[in-house]
């Protein structure tokens, strides 16, 4: 042993003497700290990465983000029953990342130094350092949603140095409110500092995106001060860090209806209404960038570094770009949440009470009816993609004597006649891949581009995080709270005429309708999960009950009649049934999932952590 | 030059290989814990049947096992129940004590602990709670596709709420709420001795194809208590 280590100890040496021992070189792969922030494309250069650090939740990057909630279910493979998918996990989409915080605080003492001063415009500077705020305070609100109160560190760097008591470094949970407070201050703060003209595709934080950010954090802060007390009562810690007192609704209220109005009055932002093409225009203004009036800040893509897969992955696969395709399906149940507008009963109905098929004279007829938003976000089937109607038949009803059967194929899959059974999309329910399993297809986020689905460029569709609209629907929910009905449907209605649905009036608005707009309006646009929990309806909808009608997810299947002779022959027949991937999985939501779990390992780290209600 | 370097780097290649089988010591090599705890969930000394799916990520551990020595928080170890309400755990030789998981159980809350010192083993530990609903004379028969289960139902917390009484199907022994293939609510009991029958044929044909993915069949009745996420359940049952 002692002769090999002697054997070694000569091979090092002899290594070392045949490198440079010149070790007093300036390093070419680091810059440093006074170089970063007295050059203004460096200092940008460290807020990029800020940005690009902050995409927490669901998000069109990734598809399978969708398949949890009351949306889309995936398409792939067979029926699966995951934990995930059993009950809807407690961290789901959390955030935690101090190390972020830390570099943040880093950053701002950078660019607050009297050398960034000197260096830099002032007017740069102080955006940029609005900006960092501005990132700072959303990282916490994406931390709170998931937590609750969690420490807050202010603009200190902590750096560890030999000798240094620890317990500096452990600061206690703050309360909810004062965690959703501090998130408001920090908006605040900001607003002054940002720009109030419009960024390019909204990629940079403005004014706007701050205030919004102030609204939708007191309009959180609110109900969950309101609803948490009333329906949930339990879920709190001895003080406050999880919980809201009651007595504080009112005062977030206020704050979210102020601002909301504030940016509907000041800022340059507009829905984007086409009276002409009301669902096209819908579709332009959550996913088209050129023209775009309505998005404020937004995860914006740009070839060939910043791309995403979303529309390789969902685009119909008849028309596809490149290998896939019908990846995701949006479900029944969204698709009937969409008004009709006519005011009728928006459930699709499939049978008469005798049990006899309902049948339609278009596969369209159930659909155009309704809000015109729907086509704005799901492919209904016959809808067109690129110009081109996207089929989605699941088989023919055919007639045997006097009764009639459904009949499905091998999918592209043709009768004696020539006539199409099964769509090469689908839907079918089955574990093949590539084809449909819900009877609709995703719009919304898929890109119109030709080629947007080829590798390797992909798509350059962004990810809007605040658009105008919700500034109506705060403002409508807050007014609401408050009591002001009047003012409430005034903004409520204001985005239920891009659907083309009737007005609301104040005597026949309910708290159910607000709830709706934001699940129709802000689909696809990681809204529903939060709002859901701060309404505290979560545990209530998504109870876990086999065949509850909001619990269990459906899909819609299309069958076309062929049956010569018969009165009913080209007519359309729909059966509903419950969505192939989530067959065994109603949505199940625990109480306990409302606030995610305080891990161990941090409290072993820092004691002053308390844990979570109901862990 | 190269052919220099080229020989350098087997040699070092070469001692590496030589070399790192003796850096290994005992040191960071700790061998699994040995020790074992084990007990039941009890009801007046009655055993109880539990949800029988573990599963890590939805945290459906009814017990947490702390470890007292030392003064800072280390965690613990989450101890899972079998569907008989039995649980067995491998620890370290050490002072512990058992806590409910908040939130979790079929029982009332409470803050009781068990406090033991374990050494080399510890077992028959009784946890006792206090369950909400508790189900007794559970009998079943099955013939001709047709589930007939009689069972009494007893309340024990007067201020619980019945949200409902499910018949639970599944293709194997694990079969809960959490896992299962079927499930049928019952929403009309109150507490007192029922008869509730379930007939296959019934069924839909998915659900019929869901039913027939082993061979197997067993089933559960099992009791929601409203606004309490976990339910009391009967003994598992094959259906044959």
């Amino acid at each position: 042993m002692r002769i090999l280590i002697g054997f070694l100890t000569i091979a090092l040496l002899a290594g070392i003497a045949g490198c440079s021992t010149d070790l007093d070189t300036e390093p070419t792969n680091i810059l440093p700290e006074s170089a970063v922030f007295t050059d203004k494309a460096l200092a940008e250069s460290v807020l990029a990465n800020f940005y690009a650090s902050v995409n927490y939740g669901q998000n069109n990057g990734d598809y399978g983000s969708y398949h949890l909630l009351d949306e889309a279910n995936l398409s792939y493979g067979p029926a699966t029953t995951t934990d995930a998918e059993k009950v809807i996990p407690r961290d789901l989409f959390d955030a935690y990342d101090y190390e972020l915080v830390r570099r943040m605080n880093q950053f701002l003492v950078g660019i607050r130094s009297s050398a960034a001063r000197a260096a830099l415009l002032e007017s740069d500077r102080s955006n940029m350092e609005a900006q960092c705020i501005f990132l700072r305070a959303w990282y916490h609100f994406c931390m709170a949603r998931s937590y609750g109160g969690m420490p807050i560190l202010g603009d200190t760097v902590f750096t560890y140095e030999s000798g240094i008591d620890p317990d500096r470094f452990q600061v206690a949970r703050s309360t909810e409110a004062g965690i959703y407070d501090y998130v408001i201050a920090q908006c605040d703060l900001a607003a002054v500092n940002l720009t109030s003209a419009k960024t390019t595709n909204g990629g940079v934080a403005n004014k706007w995106a701050a205030l919004m950010l102030k609204a939708r954090a007191a309009v959180y802060a609110a109900s969950i001060a309101n609803y948490g007390n009333k329906l949930t009562p339990t879920l709190r810690t001895q003080n406050w860090e999880a919980g809201i007192p009651a007595d504080q609704a009112a005062k977030y209220y206020q704050i979210a209806l102020e601002t909301a109005e504030q940016v509907i009055a000041q800022s340059p932002y507009a829905l984007q209404i086409n009276e002409a093409n009301l669902g096209d225009s819908f579709y332009k203004a959550t996913s088209v960038k050129a023209g775009n009036t309505e998005v404020i800040w937004a995860m914006d893509r740009l070839r060939p570094n910043a791309v995403t897969q979303f529309t390789n992955f969902t685009m119909p696969y008849s028309h596809r770009d490149f290998t896939d395709g019908n990846a995701l399906g949006v479900v029944l149940n969204l698709v009937e949440a969409f008004e009709n507008k006519d005011g009728s009963s928006p459930l699709i109905k499939t049978t008469n009470a005798d049990g006899s098929y309902v049948f339609y004279n278009s596969v369209e007829d159930p659909f155009t009816k309704k809000d015109a938003r729907l086509w704005g976000t799901v492919i209904y089937p016959n809808a067109p993609y690129r110009q081109s109607p996207v089929i989605l038949q699941a088989g023919q009803l055919n007639k045997s004597g006097n009764a009639y059967v459904l009949r499905t194929s091998s999918v592209g899959g043709r009768d004696a006649q020539g006539n199409l059974i099964t769509s090469i999309n689908g839907p079918v329910a089955n574990s093949d891949n590539f084809v449909n399993k819900t009877g609709f297809l995703v719009r919304k986020f898929v890109d119109e581009t030709p080629n947007a689905g080829l590798n390797p460029l992909f798509s350059e569709m962004w990810w809007p995080r605040f658009r105008i609209a919700e500034a109506y629907l705060i403002a409508a929910e807050a007014a609401f709270e408050l009591g002001d009905k009047t003012k409430a449907v005034t903004h409520l209605n204001a985005t239920r005429k891009r659907g083309g649905i009737q007005s609301l009036t104040a005597e026949k608005v309910t708290f159910e309708h607000i709830v709706n707009e934001y699940r129709v309006e802000f689909a696809f646009e990681d809204h529903r999960l939060w709002d859901l929990k701060r309404w505290r309806l979560a545990h209530k909808l998504w109870n876990g009950i086999p065949n509850d009608p909001t619990a269990q997810m459906y899909s819609l299947f299309p069958y076309k009649v062929v049956a010569q002779g018969d009165p009913n022959d080209g007519k359309w027949i729909f059966t509903k049934q419950v969505s192939f991937k989530m067959t065994s999985n109603p949505r199940n939501f625990p109480l306990m999932s409302y606030y995610a779990a305080i891990q161990p390992d941090w409290r072993a780290k820092n004691p002053k952590l308390v844990n979570n209600p109901l862990q | 030059m190269a052919i220099r370097s080229f020989f350098k780097a087997i040699f070092m290649l070469f001692l590496i290989t030589v070399l790192l089988p003796g850096c290994s010591t005992e040191i960071d090599n700790w061998d699994y814990p040995r020790s074992v705890v084990s007990g039941r969930f009890v009801y007046k000394g009655q055993p109880m049947q539990l949800m029988s799916t573990a599963s890590d990520a939805t945290g459906s551990n009814m017990l947490q096992l702390h470890q007292t020595d030392g003064d800072w928080i280390q965690g613990f170890v989450k101890v899972f129940a079998k569907e008989d309400g039995t649980f067995t755990v491998n620890a370290f030789d050490g002072d512990y004590y058992l806590t409910l998981t908040p939130g979790r159980g079929p029982w009332q809350p409470n803050m009781d602990t068990v406090r033991f010192s374990l050494n080399g083993e510890k077992r028959d530990l009784s946890f006792e709670v206090t369950p909400y609903f508790w189900i007794s004379d559970f009998k079943d028969s099955y013939a001709d596709s047709t589930l007939t289960a009689t069972f009494k139902l007893e309340q024990i917390v007067p201020t619980a709420n019945l949200e409902r009484v499910v018949v639970e199907l599944g293709t194997t022994v694990i079969v809960d709420n959490l896992s299962k293939a079927y499930e049928k609510s019952f929403t009309t009991i109150t507490a007192g001795s029922h008869t509730v029958t379930l007939n296959l044929k019934e069924l839909s044909g998915v659900e019929k194809a869901n039913l027939r993915r082993t061979g197997h069949l067993f089933a559960r009745i099992g009791v929601k208590t409203a606004g309490v996420s976990d339910m009391i359940y009967s003994e598992t049952v094959k259906l044959q």
